[in-house]
């Protein structure tokens, strides 16, 4: 499925397909940052206006499933990672 | 032990991540015959360890390095690699988490290549041969030869 990167949406991101949404966050995505949750690895990715979480069975090889929210909350897990010089560049 | 492992072309990667060490190293086991991956916790590391070769050493065919690294980040080792006229010509790849305008033209200004890091198996299992396309027709031939 192609996707016009300027419209997506977080319901856009939520209805595409697994190999469109690894896509679209390898090409688009600004990491944030990763954690270990539950014996599964987490990584952050800031997409336009909403955030990706994606969590890995196996890191960057298996994705057990993605969280993704339009909520600053979803940064709680990650603020000590994040550097207010990269954010600025943003 | 120092002659055999000569013959080995030598890929120095940089990245304070070690599950990222670990997935490139398992990437470059089938063509672990050929090629020794040198692992640095960050830039000091990468430019202590190359720094620190001897002219009769042979200097690595590939360096990899990640943007984001504490001390040294990977952004500042190339411009200090570029300025040290035995590493100015080496392939070096910004490899990182965010495929960032600004870092692409970072590297481009350096003469370096740029690789964001895979997201899931299928991409993964093709980065190898992506990094090795960097190199040089003649180190791509030894690399690639009776895997």
């Amino acid at each position: 499925m192609s996707v016009n990167n300027n419209d997506v949406t977080i319901l856009t991101f939520e209805s595409l397909p697994y190999n469109s949404k690894t896509q679209l966050l390898y090409k688009e995505g600004i990491y944030v940052g990763k954690r270990e949750l539950n014996g599964l690895t987490a990584v952050l990715y800031q997409v336009h206006s909403f955030y990706v979480e994606i969590f890995f069975m196996q890191y960057r090889r298996q994705v057990k499933c993605f969280h993704v929210s339009e909520s600053t909350h979803i940064l709680n897990p990650y603020l000590d990672q994040i550097e207010v010089n990269e954010l600025i560049l943003v | 032990m120092m002659e055999s492992m000569y013959k080995k072309n030598i890929i120095l990667y940089a990245d304070d991540d070690k599950d990222d060490q670990q997935l490139v190293q398992e990437a470059f086991e089938r063509y672990a015959s050929n090629v020794k991956i040198i692992l640095a916790d960050n830039g000091v590391e990468a430019l202590d360890y190359l720094n620190s070769l001897l002219p009769i050493e042979p200097a690595p065919c590939l360096i990899i390095l990640d943007i984001n690294m504490p001390r040294v980040d990977g952004k500042e080792a190339l411009v200090q690699i570029r300025k040290t006229e035995r590493f100015a010509h080496i392939p070096i790849i910004l490899f990182t988490t965010s495929s960032q305008p600004q870092d692409k033209m970072f590297a481009a200004k350096h003469k370096a290549g740029f690789i964001t890091k895979p997201i899931d198996g299928n991409q993964m299992r093709l980065i190898a041969d992506i990094f090795i396309d960097h190199c040089s027709d003649e180190i791509k031939r030894s690399i690639r030869v009776a895997q």
